[in-house]
């Protein structure tokens, strides 16, 4: 710094009236003196005084991968969801902003055995684990070795430290390999640079509080922050309020408060003006609750226990290239007993799974028109969870290495192609190739086509391996379980009117292999079974009515057709319409109001139709639900501090319509006071 | 044979009546460093190479870096030479030692030109006092936004104390561009409360070489932050090109010393220096991913080149 802080700080009025009064005692003497005080002071601080400021070099900040790529030039449909939409949604976790996203069907369960959680799956086609998903957070995979999908709740993540979120609609194995199966959720966290001060969020309502601080620091070419934060979420309650049926327990809803303590450390470090060196730690652990009241219990008191930690070096090459090389370990763990209510005993429901993963990554242009990313990685994962592992308390092992590379070609400046493959191989289901090739054409700079097509697989969970081992054990099955497959052609298009925005997506997956385990497929000696063909359209539009004022709606419409074999049932396992609406409305600088409005197609559970008897009505599949949250705003400052609070109501109609399934009764009217404070 | 010898002798005088008088006026250069190596030692290397054409061929150079002088010794310069001060330390160090010969001084910001002259008494002295001005004007600057990216003109300019008095010059050259200067005046160390604030008024802002406000430990967090806003940041240097600004207008350090060059050559025949002026040659760099990333349409670099001196040369 060339100069001193004070002397950047402009005068204070006590100095300023000092000066007036001597002024006006002094007359025209003391006037003139400050004048040419003055003038020297602003001769002494004229800028630039040297050459310096002209020929130091600048770090390469805005490297190719921090860049994004603009949505119509993307080989994908791409939905972007920013700090502001996250912040207007009022969502309470994460998982819920997801709905804002065409054709993704978000629902909150109590209902699953490992974990109570949200699902998030793009086209549905799930259970409770969304394990044809894949979640990456600053580039790191949240996919869960045990059941797959990923379990929102544990991720070591503090919603205000997200940037943005990109969410890939489609397969894409060919950037991010396996089970990139339906879609893929980017979330991208913010650089440290970007966190600087301190900063508390409070809130508190009807069964939920939550408390986050964060200090950003910065000293020379490092730059950092510390994120802390605790929640108490009691979840649903514990009766419902329109039960289906009154008996077997469907009139409760399950087991599902949690403690989340959480802790995460990021730092950016500048090495000089081409590298840069990232490190992030976190942590996501507290008690869970799990199971139903008064049935047997898997996991009473579960505790869960997850982190991980981060490093990733990227250095900017000429000609915007780079090259980056990333590691990262990461635990998911919990800790927890069952309980058999009959007898009394109990047993060991510990999961520990671990993921060692290191991925170098190398982008170039080999010419004008061309932009090139190839790279590898290699994982390792190991995961002991006796309980769901057959008792096996030796570690599961899974070995991956990939091989992966695209290349855009922009062969006029309206055309581009892309051409993509990934090649993986793992320890479960061998080598396989997933290509991807599209073509935008920019019609017009406001108006783009997009033809795709794009493959994918989806590895057999730990869990599913594990399922289907007694059979081949004994010589029942012979055929190797086999990965899932997708192959997506779809038709895109973008287009950019004043104050208007518009997605739109035609598209047709044909789904085969889907992995079945029951009595009907182990004796067809053949747990791939499952086809299905999944077509639709969806479309989102952005408006900005006025300058105060904007409307984001979502529209899918998703057909799945499939021949069911071996009681799998895919048919209707997508909503086949939903929609989602966010009405955002500023009155004032400081006064913000949104509204959103969501509306759930029917819902069934795939291979699960029918309910447990004596139920006669199925009771795994949830009707056409509809809900409305708002959220009003006043931000306001005192001092240096600028602040926020807000009010934010969740079902604002107090609609008592299920989840996921029919023990899932989603809570009425739920409202919460935030405070959120920048000092 | 006198009539030969008369003749050879006239013949001799003729021609050297038509050598430029360069000749008898000018007999070397003496180029005075700030620094070595980098843009000093290319700016000397551009200068040698452009001298070596033509009638200043034989000129003397000497090269003289400001460290290599003892301490206590004086800056020397024969007579019949004229000084070239590369840098502002080597500008302030000429003044300081008071040589009688024509100075001309590059790679100096104008502001840190004019201070030197006036606290030396030689502004109004510029035949022996001259400069080659680093930065770009400002019309030529405005100029580039307006080609870059027409239609956007709100310009946020961020200023510090120490730039606070460019305000109401650079209202006026704006205007002049068909642009609106909308201005944030920062009082703290930190630029980004300011920054963010300026953000929602404008949609392009244009950098200037203020030390306070961008230095390298601020730019990451600016450009990123203009980032995040979709609002793209205009530099002053190639390296901001790099580091992520969507387009710059600077000179390179070989052209500035084609013009020193140039000037010299003229000095040779005028026997005075011209008046301090910007530079006559400049590159235009456009960081292509980042307008692209920010859904932006940017012509080429040639092209914004050609358009901007057509502009700005064309401009009264």
């Amino acid at each position: 710094m060339l100069f001193s802080k004070n002397k950047n700080s402009a005068p204070s009025p006590h100095k300023k009236s000092v000066a007036r009064f001597v002024k006006f005692r002094c007359g025209f003497l003391a006037s003139s003196l400050l004048l040419y005080i003055g003038l020297a002071q602003g001769a002494e601080k004229n800028i630039p005084l040297s050459e310096g400021v002209y020929l130091d070099e600048m770090p390469v900040v805005l490297s190719v991968s921090r860049l994004s790529q603009p949505i119509d030039e993307a080989p994908a449909a791409v939905t972007v969801i920013d700090r502001q939409m996250i912040k207007d949604s009022g969502a309470w976790d994460l998982s819920e902003v997801m709905r804002l996203v065409p054709g993704m069907y978000v629902a909150y369960h109590s209902a699953s055995d490992y974990a109570a959680d949200s699902t998030v799956s793009y086209h549905g086609m799930t259970n409770a684990y969304a394990q044809r998903m894949q979640v990456l957070v600053d580039g790191r995979s949240v996919y869960s070795p045990l059941f797959g999908g990923m379990l929102w709740s544990d991720i070591p993540l503090a919603m205000d430290d997200i940037e943005r979120i990109e969410v890939n609609r489609g397969p894409n194995s060919a950037s991010y390999g396996a089970n990139s199966f339906l879609g893929v959720i980017n979330i991208i966290t913010r650089h440290s640079l970007e966190t600087q001060g301190k900063f508390v969020s409070l809130a508190t309502g009807r069964s939920r509080d939550e408390a986050v601080a964060r200090y950003g620091g910065q000293d020379g070419d490092l730059a950092y922050r510390i994120t802390a934060g605790v929640r108490n979420d009691q979840g649903e309650t514990s009766r419902m309020a329109n039960p289906l049926s009154m008996s077997g327990r469907w009139d409760e809803n399950l087991l599902d408060d949690k403690k989340i303590r959480l802790l995460t450390f990021r730092a950016d470090y500048r090495v000089n003006p081409v590298d840069e060196l990232e490190i992030q730690l976190g942590y996501n652990g507290g008690d869970r609750q799990e199971g139903s009241p008064g049935g047997n219990v898997i996991a009473v008191n579960k505790r869960a226990d997850n982190h991980f930690e981060l490093i990733h070096w990227r250095r900017a090459l000429r000609d915007n290239g780079e090259l980056s090389v990333q590691f990262y370990h990461a635990t998911e763990s919990s800790f927890g007993s069952t309980l058999n209510i009959t007898n009394g005993k109990t047993g060991n429901a510990d999961v520990i799974a671990n993921r060692y993963d290191l991925e170098v990554q190398h982008s170039f242009s080999p010419s004008e028109s061309t932009r090139t990313v190839w790279g590898g990685s290699v994982r390792y994962d190991k995961t002991y969870a006796p309980l769901w592992l057959g008792g096996d308390t030796k570690p599961t092992p899974f070995h991956l290495s990939r091989l992966f590379g695209n290349l855009e070609w922009r062969a006029r400046h309206d055309l581009i192609f892309n051409v993509g493959a990934m090649s993986e191989n793992n320890s479960v289901s061998g080598t396989d190739v997933t290509p991807r090739a599209a073509v935008n054409w920019h019609l017009t700079p406001d108006h783009t086509l997009r033809l795709g097509r794009s493959t994918a697989t989806r590895t057999p969970t730990t869990y599913e391996l594990r399922l289907a081992k007694p059979y081949f054990d004994n010589g029942t099955i012979h055929n190797k379980l086999k990965p899932e497959h997708i192959d997506s052609t779809e038709i895109g298009y973008l287009g950019s009117f004043p104050g208007l925005k518009v997605d739109f997506r035609l598209f047709r997956d044909k789904i085969s292999d889907l992995i079945a385990e029951n009595n009907s497929s182990v004796t067809k000696d053949n747990l791939n079974s499952g086809r299905a063909v999944v077509k639709g359209f969806e479309t989102q539009f952005k408006w900005d009515i006025g300058k105060q004022t904007r409307v984001i709606y979502s529209l899918s419409h998703t057909l799945v057709a499939s021949n069911n074999e071996d009681g799998m049932t895919y048919t209707n396992s997508a909503p086949t319409n939903s929609q989602s609406m966010m009405l955002t409305h500023s009155f004032t600088p400081n006064w913000r109001a949104s509204l959103m409005g969501y509306q759930n197609g029917e819902t069934h559970s795939p291979g699960t139709d029918s309910g447990p008897n004596p139920i006669p009505a199925p009771v795994y599949y949830i009707n056409t639900s509809r809900r409305w949250d708002s959220r009003v705003a006043h931000s306001f400052r005192t001092g240096s501090t600028n602040g926020e609070l807000a009010l934010v109501v969740q079902n604002l109609a107090d609609a008592h319509y299920f989840e996921y399934r029919h023990d899932n009764e989603f809570p009425g009217r739920t409202a919460w006071l935030s405070l959120k404070l920048d000092l | 044979m006198p009539s030969w010898r008369i003749f050879f002798a006239l013949s001799l005088a003729f021609a050297i009546a038509c050598l430029p008088r360069i000749a008898f006026g000018l007999e070397g250069v003496t180029v005075v460093l700030s620094d070595e190596g980098g843009a000093y030692a290319e700016i000397v290397e551009k200068m040698r190479a452009t001298l070596l054409q033509g009638s200043t061929a034989k000129l003397e150079i000497k090269v003289v870096p400001l460290h290599s002088l003892k301490e206590g010794e004086a800056l020397r310069a024969n007579a019949g030479q004229m000084v070239v001060a590369i840098g502002v330390d080597a500008m302030e160090a000429v003044e300081k030692s008071k040589l009688p010969q024509p100075v001309l001084n590059v790679l100096v910001p104008r502001t840190a030109f004019e201070k030197v002259a006036r606290q030396g008494g030689r502004l109004g002295d510029t035949r022996n006092f001259s400069a080659i001005y680093l930065d770009q004007p400002w019309a030529r600057q405005f100029a580039l936004i307006r080609q870059a990216l027409p239609g956007r003109t709100r310009v946020g300019i961020l200023l510090g104390p120490s730039s606070a008095e460019l305000e109401t010059l650079l209202r006026a050259e704006a205007k002049a561009a068909g642009l609106l200067a909308v201005i944030g005046k920062i009082s703290d160390a930190d630029p980004l409360p300011e920054l963010k604030q300026l953000l929602g008024n404008c949609d392009a802002v244009l950098a200037v070489p203020d030390q306070n406000i961008y230095n390298r430990s601020t730019i990451q967090s600016i450009l990123l932050t203009t980032y995040r806003h979709q609002v793209p940041l205009f530099g002053f240097s190639s390296s901001y090109v790099k580091a992520g600004a969507i387009a710059a207008v600077y000179s390179l350090p070989a052209q500035i010393g084609q013009q020193a060059a140039e000037v010299i050559q003229k000095m040779g025949v005028e026997r005075h220096l011209p008046p301090p002026q910007f530079t006559r040659y400049f590159s235009v760099g456009v960081n292509a991913q980042v307008a692209r990333s920010l859904g932006l349409v940017v012509e080429d670099e040639a092209t914004l080149h050609g358009k901007l001196k057509h502009v700005v040369e064309g401009a009264p």
